[in-house]
C-alpha cells in the first residue's frame, strides 16, 4: 500500500492511495497561494496600480519592465494569475481509477486532472459538493474571463532569470508547472465525470475495495472517506469540524479501527476559541461601521460565509446597525444564498426541523427580506445605483487579487476609517495578502480572522479525535508535526502519537506500514458439503481441502475438483488446455502429542529397554543406546535419527504414529 | 414578656408531651428556644416567667415516648433552665439534671442512636456550662468520657458541637480556677474546701482532655482520617482561645504527636496540621522551649516532599504573620520558586537546599495539576510584598517582571515565549484562571516601589489582553481594574506613547462594540472610573487627566457612552449613564456652561425613565439627576437641572420599581434640604410657635413660603404625596419620614396663616384618592382645632382644581406619625410574634387531634 503525495498544502491536499490493485486519488485540491505573486486585476481603470514603475534588476543588466512591476519594494508578475497544480511527474494519473472528494474545497484542480491527462475514471461527491464546487469554479472562471489580460508573462519563469528575481519571486518552486485558470468548457467536462453518492453509501471498486463518505461537519456536504477491503481500512480525514454550525454533525465512530488514517485539513490557528473569535468579527465590524468607516470582507461565495451572515444576523439589532446595508458580491452570490436553502437533508439537525415548519433553514433570507442584505452579481449594474456608505461588503477572491475585492481595496484602501476583516486561513494562505496591503501605500485597518477554522478541527480536537477512533497509523502533512513557526514554543499545537505519525509533503511517497495478512476466499456450498472436518482440540475443527481456487474481479472462490471425465475411447489427440487438472489425494495431516510415559511403555514392549531420557528447552530426546539410535520429540516435530537401519525407523515411526491423530 | 403567652404556654407545653402531635412546622422548636433563650436573656429568669417548664422537663424525662425532636428540645431547654444558678438548683432539687444528662439513661432507652437526641444533649450541656456549679455536676457525673466519645461522632453536626462543648469546659475550668486563685484570700473556710475540690476537678479534666488529644492525633490508619482532621481543628480551635497555664499544658501534651504526625506527611491533614502549629506559635514567647520545637515542625512542614503540600505550608506561614524571620523568607522563596521555573526570571538565587523542591515542582509543573499551583503562587504574592524589602528573596520589580512575563505566556495571541518550562505551556495558555490570579497579583504590585518603570510594559500588556479575542470577559473586567490600577498610582504618565495611546483606544472602542454584554459593561464602567483617577504630572509638569493621557478625553468617552445608552442589555446602559455622570461630575462642579451634548444626554434619560423595560437603567437615570444636584454647587441656576425635576420626581416615584422609587426620594430629599437649608430647622421653628413672635415669623413666613413654593413647583410635595401611599414599605418609610420632616418645618409657622396657603398637584387618580381617603380618616378620628379646621376645609375644598390639594393642610391631616410608627414595624412583625408562634402549635395540634374531642380541655386537665 502506497500514498503518493501530489500537494504539500496541508489544507487543499491531493493524495494517491494504491491500495489493493485500485488507484485512488483523494480530492485534487488548488493551490491558489501561486497567485498571490501576480499583480490584481482591476474591474475598472486603477491609476495606481498601471503606474506602477516596471522592474529592472539593479544592476541594469536584467530589464523585466513588461512583465514584472514593483509596488512598495516587491515585485509582482503582471499577467494573468496562474495557479500551482497538484504534482503531476509522480505517477501517470491516467492510471487513476476513481477521486474521491470531500468537500468543494478540495476539487477545484479537479480540470486540470481530468482533463488532459488520459484520465478515464469515476470522480465520486456529495451532490452539495458538486453543485456548490461548480458554483465556486464559475465564479473562478468568471473572475478570469470578465478581465482578460493578453499578455501572458513567461520570461520570469526562465530559470537563470528567476535566480536573479527578488523574493518571493526566487523562491517560488515549479513555476513552468504553474497554470491558467482554467474554460468553462472543461469544467463542464470535468463535473460530468462525477457520481453523486450519499453519505454511507458503500461504493465497490472492482471488488477489491469499497469506498463510503462519512459526514465531516465540515460544509455541505462535506465528507470523509473510508476505504476498506474485509482486512483492512484506511480512513481519509479532511475538512472536517465538531463545531455546530450549519452542516450535519461529523460521523466520529465510523471512523473507528482504521489501519490507517489520513489526516489533513487541520486548522493552522487552532489557539483562538471560535465563539471568541466570531464575536471579534462583529465588535470590529460595529466599530468601523460606527465610526463612520466601511468593512470589506473578502471571502469565498460559500460556507463560512453562511455561519457569518447568521451570526451578524443575531447581532445587527443589538449593535444599532439595522440600517446600515451588507453587500454580497459574487457572479454566483444568488444561486450561493439559494443553494443553501435547499439542501435540507445536508444540514444539522436544527436547521432540518426548521425545513418542516417551514421555514428556511438560514436566517439570511429574513435578511434578504428586510432588504438588510442584497446581493449582486458584480458591482456594475444595479449595484453601482443603490449603493450606500458606510456598508459591509462580502466579496471574493479571498485572494485579493481577481474579483470584485479588487475594486473595493482601490476604493478604500486609501482611508484608514475602513477596515478589511479576513477571515481566510491567513497563516496559510493569505498572509501575502495582508503584507500586501501593508506594503501597498494602502492605509485601510487591516484585522486578520481565521474564521475559516470555524469548520476546521484544530489540535484539542484532533488529540480527542484520534484517542476515541484509535487508528494504528496516523498519516499526515508534515506542517502538522511540528508548531506554527510563528509559536514555535506552542508543543501543544502539533500532533503528538505514539507510534509518531507520518508525515508527508509534496512528492512524498509512502510505503505505508501495514501488511495485508488476509484474504477472503468463497467455498461453493458442494464443496464445503463435502468436507469432513474432525476436532483436534474443544471447538477447534480442521478438513483437509482440495479444490481449484478461482479468482475473477478480485473475488476468491473454492470450487469442487472436477472429475476426470473418463478417457475417451477415440484416439484423437487430446488437447493439452482442456486436460483437467490431475486430483491427487493429500497425505493425511497428523496432530497431537506423544506422552512420555506411554511412549517408553511401548518402546519396551517392543524390546527396547535401553532408554535414555534427557531433558531439552523443546522437549525430549531419547537415547536408545542399544540401536544407537535418537528420537527428539518436541512441540512441533519429532525426529528419528537412525542410521541405515530402515526396518527399526519404520517401527519406530509406527509406534509414534499410534499416538497421533490423522486428517 | 406578654401576659398572654404565659397564660398559654402551660397548653402548649401539653401539647408538646403528648407524642406524636404534629407541630405547624419542624422550626416551632427551634423558634420556641429562641424565644426563651431572649425570656431568659431579658428577663430576670426564665423560671420565674415560666415556672411550669420545670414541670415539662421533668415530665418528659420520664417519658421515653416522646418524639426525638421533643426530647432534644427539652434537653436543650434544660441546659438553657440550668444556665443560671437558681435555674440549676431548682433542676438539681427536682432530680431532673442527673436524668436528663445521663447518657445512660438515653442509651438504655435505645434513643442515643439518634443524632437529633446526641445534639441535644451535647448543647444543653453546652448551655449548662456556665458556673461551677455546673462544672462540678459535670465533673461528678463524669460526662466528659461521653463527650470525648461525641468528639469523632460519625454525625458532622454531632462532632462539631462536641468540640464546642469541649472548648467550653475547658474555657470555664480556665476562667473558674483564676477566679479561684484570685479570690482565695477573702473566701472562708468551706468555700476554699468547695474551691480545693473543684480544682481537683478541672485538673482531672484537663487532663482527660490532654491525654485524649494526645492519644487521638496521631493518624493510625487512613480510615481515621475525617476522625483526625476533626481533632486537629478541635487543637487549634482550643490554642487559639485557650490562655497560657492550660495552653502550655495543652500543648507539651500533644507536641510529640504533632511531631510524630509531621512525619507521616499526610496531604489531606497538611492544612489542619498546619492550623494547629500556628495557632500554637502565635501567642509563644520566642525564648520559650516549645517555641523552638514548634519552628522545628514548620521547618520539617516546608521540607515535605510533596510540592503542593510545601506550597500550602508556606502559604500559611507567610499568612500567619509568625515572627521568625528565617522562616518567612523560605517560605516566600519556596511560594516564588514555580513561577521563578515557570517564567526562567530568575528570581531567587541558586540555594542548594531548594534543589531539590526546584526538581519536584518542575515535574509537577508539566503537568495539568499545574494551574492550582502557579494560582497558589500568584495569590500569595500580596503576602510577599508585605515583606521588609530586606527579607525579599528579590526585587519586587524582578516579581513584576516574572508576572508580566507569565502573563504573556498565557495570553493565547501572544508569541513570545519564556526561558523557562516550556511545557507548562500548553496548561496555561489561555487558562482564564491563571490570567485573572496573575491580573490581581500586578494589581498587588502597582504598590511596590520602584517599579514605576515599567509601566510601559505593564500597558502593553494589557492592551494585549484588552484587544484578545480570547479574553474572558472577566479578565477584561480585571484588566481594566489594573490600569486604574495603576494609573493611580504613576505620578508620570508621559511614557505612554502615541502608539501605545492608539493601540489602547483601539481595544477599548472594540470592547465597547464587544458582542458579550460583560465585556461591553466592564468597558463602561472603566470610563467612569478611569475620570475619578487623580490627576498626574507630564514631564512638562503639566497637570493632565489620566482620562485624556490614555484616552484622549472626554471628546473620546461621552460619545461612546452616549451609544452605550442603547445598549440591548440593561445593565450595560444603567452602567452607562453612571460613567457618563461620572465623566460630567466634574464639569457641573466648575459649572461650566451645558453643551448640546449635555442636553441631548438628559432628554435621552428622560427617555429611559419613561420607556426603559428594565429597573436597573431607571434606578441608574435617577442617580445621574441626583449626582448631578449634589454635585452643582448652585443647581437653581442651572436651568435644565430644575427643569427636568418635575419631570424625574413625578415618574420616578410612579415607577414600578420599588428601587426606583426609593432613589427619586432620595433626590426630593437632596431637595428638600437645599430649600431649608438649616440642618435643624424644627427645633428653631417650634419653639416659636406662639402669637407672640408674629413680628418675626412674619419674615420666616415669606421665606418659608417662596422655598415651599420652589418645592411644589420642583414636584417634590407631589411626589412625597405619593410615596407616603405606596405599597412598598420603604418607599412609604422613607416618603413618610420626609413629609415628617416637611411638617416640622413648614407647620408650626404657617399654622395661623390662611393667607399664605400653598396648593399642590397630585398627578394620578389613585393617589388623590387615597390622601383624600386618608384625609376623610383624619378628619373623623382627630379632634382637630376649631381655628384650622375651616382652613383645612377650605384648603381642601376651596381650590378649583379638584386634584389640587393644600400643602400645610394635608401635612397636618395626614397621621404621620402613626404611619410611622406602623411602616417601621418590619412587615411580618405579627407572624413572627411569640404569641402567634404558640397559638400556631396549639392550633396544629387542635387540627391533628381526632374530632368529637374538646382536646384543649383534655390537654389542660393532663397538664395540670
Amino acid at each position: 500500500m502506497k500514498l503518493y503525495c501530489l500537494s504539500g498544502h496541508p489544507t487543499l491536499p491531493c493524495n494517491v492511495l494504491k491500495f489493493k490493485s485500485t488507484t485512488v486519488m483523494l480530492d485534487c485540491g488548488l493551490d491558489t497561494t501561486s497567485v498571490l505573486n501576480f499583480l490584481p486585476l482591476p474591474l475598472v481603470h486603477s491609476p495606481r496600480l498601471s503606474k506602477l514603475p516596471g522592474w529592472v534588476s539593479k544592476d541594469g543588466s536584467l530589464n523585466l519592465e513588461k512583465e514584472l512591476k514593483e509596488c512598495a519594494g516587491r515585485v509582482f508578475v503582471d499577467s494573468q494569475p496562474e495557479f500551482c497544480l497538484p504534482e503531476r511527474e509522480l505517477l501517470d494519473l491516467s492510471t487513476i481509477d476513481v477521486i474521491l472528494i470531500s468537500n468543494y474545497h478540495c476539487m477545484m484542480a479537479l480540470p486540470y486532472i481530468t482533463e488532459h491527462t488520459g484520465f478515464t475514471g469515476t470522480v465520486y461527491a456529495t451532490e452539495p459538493t458538486l453543485q456548490i464546487g461548480r458554483l465556486l469554479m464559475e465564479e473562478l472562471v468568471n473572475f478570469m474571463e470578465r478581465v482578460p489580460k493578453a499578455q501572458s508573462a513567461t520570461c520570469w519563469k526562465n530559470k537563470e532569470i528567476q535566480r536573479m528575481l527578488p523574493g518571493p519571486l526566487k523562491d517560488a518552486v515549479d513555476v513552468w508547472t504553474w497554470k491558467r485558470c482554467y474554460s468553462m468548457q472543461e469544467v463542464n467536462s470535468a463535473l460530468s465525470k462525477v457520481q453523486l453518492v450519499g453519505y454511507s453509501q458503500k461504493v465497490e471498486l472492482f471488488g477489491a475495495v469499497q469506498v463510503s463518505p462519512l459526514s465531516s461537519g465540515y460544509s455541505l456536504g462535506s465528507s470523509n472517506w473510508i476505504i476498506q477491503s474485509h482486512h483492512e481500512k484506511v480512513s481519509y480525514v479532511s475538512g472536517s469540524s465538531l463545531l455546530t454550525t450549519h452542516p450535519q454533525p461529523m460521523d466520529q465512530s465510523s471512523l473507528k479501527n482504521s489501519d490507517v488514517l489520513i489526516l489533513t485539513g487541520l486548522t493552522q490557528m487552532p489557539t483562538a476559541n471560535p465563539d471568541g473569535m466570531l464575536g471579534e468579527f462583529c465588535s470590529n465590524l460595529a466599530m468601523t461601521i460606527r465610526a463612520g468607516g466601511n468593512v470589506l470582507v473578502p471571502c469565498y461565495s460559500s460556507g463560512v460565509i453562511y455561519d457569518l451572515l447568521e451570526c451578524l444576523y443575531q447581532f445587527i439589532e443589538s449593535a444599532n446597525l439595522g440600517t446600515t446595508p451588507f453587500y454580497f458580491i459574487s457572479p454566483v452570490a444568488n444561486s450561493s444564498l439559494e443553494f443553501s436553502q435547499i439542501f435540507a437533508e445536508w444540514l444539522c439537525h436544527n436547521k432540518q426541523t426548521k425545513v418542516y415548519l417551514p421555514e428556511p433553514p438560514f436566517p439570511h433570507a429574513e435578511l434578504i427580506q428586510t432588504n438588510k442584505l442584497k446581493h449582486y452579481p458584480s458591482i456594475h449594474g444595479d449595484f453601482s445605483s443603490e449603493f450606500r456608505q458606510p456598508c459591509v461588503v462580502f466579496t471574493g477572491h479571498p485572494s485579493l487579487r481577481f474579483g470584485d475585492v479588487v475594486h473595493f481595496m482601490e476604493l478604500w484602501g486609501k482611508s484608514s476609517l475602513n477596515t478589511v476583516i479576513f477571515t481566510g486561513n491567513y497563516h496559510t494562505d493569505f498572509s501575502f495578502s495582508a503584507e500586501f496591503i501593508n506594503q501597498s501605500n494602502l492605509i485601510l485597518k487591516l484585522i486578520l480572522f481565521d474564521l475559516i477554522f470555524l469548520s476546521e478541527l484544530n489540535f484539542h480536537q484532533v488529540s480527542k479525535l484520534l484517542k476515541e477512533v484509535q487508528p494504528l497509523h496516523v498519516v499526515c502533512p508534515e506542517q502538522y508535526t511540528q508548531p506554527p513557526l510563528t509559536q514555535s514554543h506552542r508543543s501543544d499545537l502539533m500532533l503528538e502519537l505514539q507510534p509518531p505519525p507520518m508525515p508527508y509533503r509534496r512528492c512524498s511517497v509512502l510505503n505505508l506500514p501495514f501488511r495485508r495478512r488476509y484474504e477472503r476466499v468463497y467455498i461453493l456450498p458442494e464443496l464445503a458439503n463435502s468436507l469432513v472436518p474432525s476436532e483436534v482440540k474443544p471447538g477447534v475443527s480442521v478438513a483437509t481441502v482440495s479444490a481449484v481456487l478461482q479468482s475473477k474481479d478480485n473475488k476468491h472462490t473454492l470450487q469442487s475438483v472436477p472429475k476426470a471425465p473418463p478417457v475417451a475411447p477415440s484416439k484423437k489427440r487430446k488437447r493439452v488446455m482442456e486436460e483437467p487438472p490431475m486430483t491427487m489425494a493429500p497425505k493425511p495431516l497428523l496432530s497431537g502429542a506423544v506422552p512420555l510415559e506411554a511412549f517408553l511403555a511401548t518402546l519396551q514392549k517392543h524390546g527396547i529397554t535401553e532408554v535414555k531420557v534427557e531433558e531439552t528447552a523443546d522437549g525430549h530426546i531419547l537415547h536408545l543406546q542399544a540401536e544407537d539410535t535418537l528420537i527428539q520429540l518436541e512441540e512441533d516435530g519429532t525426529h528419528i535419527v537412525c542410521d541405515n537401519n530402515e526396518p527399526l525407523r519404520a517401527t519406530l515411526r509406527d509406534l509414534v504414529l499410534r499416538f497421533l491423530q490423522k486428517l | 414578656m406578654d401576659s398572654q403567652c404565659v397564660s398559654i404556654l402551660p397548653r402548649v407545653c401539653g401539647v408538646l408531651l403528648v407524642s406524636g402531635s404534629s407541630l405547624p412546622d419542624d422550626t416551632s422548636l427551634e423558634k420556641l428556644l429562641d424565644w426563651f433563650t431572649t425570656v431568659a436573656q431579658t428577663g430576670p429568669s426564665l423560671l420565674e416567667a415560666c415556672p411550669c417548664l420545670v414541670d415539662f422537663v421533668s415530665k418528659v424525662a420520664f417519658n421515653y415516648a416522646s418524639g426525638s425532636s421533643i426530647l432534644s428540645f427539652t434537653l436543650k431547654l434544660t441546659g438553657l433552665i440550668g444556665a443560671s444558678e437558681d435555674g440549676f438548683k431548682v433542676l438539681k432539687e427536682c432530680s431532673v439534671l442527673k436524668l436528663v444528662f445521663n447518657p445512660q439513661h438515653w442509651q438504655e432507652a435505645g434513643l442515643w442512636e439518634d443524632p437529633c437526641l446526641r445534639i441535644g444533649w451535647i448543647q444543653g450541656l453546652k448551655m449548662i456550662l456556665q458556673h461551677s456549679e455546673a462544672l462540678s455536676f459535670f465533673a461528678q457525673a463524669d460526662l466528659i468520657e461521653p463527650l470525648l466519645q461525641l468528639q469523632t461522632d460519625p454525625s458532622l453536626f454531632v462532632a462539631s458541637a462536641a468540640n464546642q462543648t469541649l472548648a467550653q469546659v475547658l474555657l470555664l475550668c480556665q476562667s473558674l480556677s483564676s477566679v479561684g486563685h484570685n479570690g482565695s484570700k477573702n473566701r472562708d473556710l468551706e468555700h476554699n474546701s468547695v474551691s480545693m475540690e473543684t480544682t481537683q476537678n478541672y485538673s482531672g479534666i484537663i487532663t482527660k482532655v490532654s491525654e485524649y488529644l494526645n492519644k487521638s492525633v496521631v493518624l493510625k490508619e487512613i480510615s481515621q482520617l475525617p476522625g483526625s482532621q476533626q481533632i486537629l481543628r478541635l487543637l487549634a480551635m482550643l490554642l487559639v482561645r485557650v490562655g497560657p497555664p492550660l495552653r502550655d499544658t495543652l500543648l507539651l501534651a500533644v507536641m510529640n504527636s504533632l511531631e510524630e504526625l509531621v512525619t507521616t506527611s499526610c496531604s489531606q491533614l497538611t492544612v489542619p496540621l498546619l492550623d494547629v502549629i500556628l495557632a500554637a506559635n502565635s501567642g509563644l514567647r520566642d525564648d520559650c522551649v516549645p517555641k523552638q520545637r514548634l519552628i522545628r515542625l514548620l521547618w520539617a512542614m516546608l521540607n515535605m516532599k510533596k510540592p503542593d503540600d510545601v506550597m500550602q505550608a508556606a502559604a500559611a506561614v507567610l499568612r500567619s504573620h509568625q515572627s521568625d524571620p528565617a522562616l518567612s523568607a523560605h517560605s516566600a522563596r519556596v511560594l516564588l520558586l514555580p513561577l521563578d521555573i515557570v517564567t526562567g526570571v530568575s528570581l531567587l538565587d541558586e540555594n542548594s537546599t531548594e534543589g531539590e523542591l526546584r526538581i519536584l515542582i518542575t515535574e509537577q509543573l508539566k503537568r495539568k495539576s499545574c494551574i492550582s499551583m502557579i494560582c497558589v503562587c500568584l495569590s500569595n504574592i500580596p503576602q510577599i510584598t508585605l515583606m521588609a524589602s530586606d527579607r525579599l528573596p528579590c526585587p519586587q520589580r524582578l516579581i513584576v517582571t516574572a508576572v508580566l512575563l507569565l502573563l504573556r505566556l498565557c495570553c493565547v495571541d501572544s508569541s513570545s515565549s519564556s526561558p523557562g518550562c516550556v511545557e507548562v505551556v500548553r496548561f496555561i495558555t489561555g487558562n482564564s484562571k491563571v490570567q485573572k490570579c496573575a491580573l490581581e497579583a500586578l494589581l498587588v504590585l502597582s504598590k511596590s516601589p520602584g517599579v514605576k518603570m515599567v509601566l510601559v510594559e505593564v500597558f502593553k500588556v494589557l492592551t494585549e489582553y484588552l484587544n484578545s479575542p480570547s479574553s474572558d470577559p472577566s479578565v477584561l473586567q480585571k484588566s481594566y481594574q489594573v490600569v486604574i490600577k495603576w494609573v493611580g498610582v504613576c505620578p508620570d504618565l508621559s511614557c505612554i506613547t502615541d502608539q501605545l495611546r492608539e493601540g489602547f483606544i483601539q481595544a477599548v472602542r472594540k470592547r465597547a462594540c464587544d458582542t458579550r454584554w460583560e465585556a461591553r459593561d466592564s468597558t463602561v464602567e472603566f470610563l467612569g472610573h478611569l475620570v475619578e483617577v487623580p490627576s498626574c504630572w507630564t514631564f512638562t509638569e503639566q497637570e493632565t487627566e489620566p482620562l485624556d493621557v490614555l484616552l484622549g478625553g472626554r471628546r473620546f468617552t461621552v460619545p461612546l457612552l452616549k451609544e452605550a445608552l442603547q445598549d440591548p442589555e440593561s445593565y450595560v446602559r444603567a452602567s452607562s449613564i453612571s460613567a457618563l455622570a461620572q465623566t460630567l461630575a466634574p464639569s457641573w462642579q466648575d459649572g461650566t456652561a451645558l453643551t448640546q451634548e449635555q442636553e441631548d444626554i438628559v432628554a435621552q434619560l428622560q427617555e429611559v425613565l419613561f420607556q426603559d423595560s428594565e429597573g436597573f437603567a431607571r434606578r441608574a437615570a435617577v442617580k445621574y439627576f441626583t449626582a448631578w444636584f449634589s454635585a452643582c454647587s448652585s443647581p437653581s441656576s442651572c436651568w435644565l437641572l430644575m427643569q427636568s425635576m418635575p419631570t424625574v420626581l413625578s415618574q420616578g416615584v410612579a415607577d414600578l420599581d420599588w428601587e426606583v422609587k426609593l432613589h427619586t426620594l432620595e433626590l426630593a430629599e437632596l431637595l428638600l434640604d437645599r430649600a431649608f437649608p438649616d440642618p435643624s430647622p424644627s427645633h428653631s421653628y417650634a419653639v416659636m410657635s406662639d402669637q407672640d413672635h408674629r413680628l418675626p415669623i412674619a419674615g420666616q413666613q415669606s421665606d418659608l413660603l417662596s422655598s415651599l413654593k420652589n418645592l411644589v413647583d420642583w414636584g417634590v410635595v407631589s411626589a412625597l404625596l405619593c410615596g407616603v401611599v405606596d405599597c412598598d414599605r420603604p418607599v412609604a418609610l422613607k416618603a413618610c419620614q420626609l413629609l415628617l420632616k416637611l411638617r416640622g418645618i413648614v407647620c408650626p409657622v404657617m399654622d395661623n396663616a390662611a393667607d399664605t396657603r400653598v396648593f399642590c398637584q397630585l398627578a394620578g387618580a389613585s393617589v388623590l384618592q387615597q390622601v383624600r381617603k386618608i384625609q376623610e380618616i383624619g378628619k373623623d378620628t382627630h379632634v382637630v382645632s376649631e381655628a384650622c379646621s375651616e382652613a383645612d376645609e377650605e384648603g381642601i375644598c376651596a381650590s378649583v382644581d379638584p386634584e389640587c390639594v393644600g400643602v400645610c393642610e394635608v401635612l397636618r391631616l395626614l397621621d404621620l406619625d402613626e404611619k410611622l410608627s406602623i411602616l417601621t414595624q418590619s412587615s411580618d412583625h405579627i407572624y413572627n410574634s411569640p404569641l402567634s408562634l404558640l397559638q400556631d402549635i396549639l392550633t396544629a395540634a387542635a387540627a391533628s387531634s381526632p374530632p368529637g374531642q374538646d382536646s384543649r380541655q383534655e390537654l389542660v386537665m393532663d397538664c395540670y
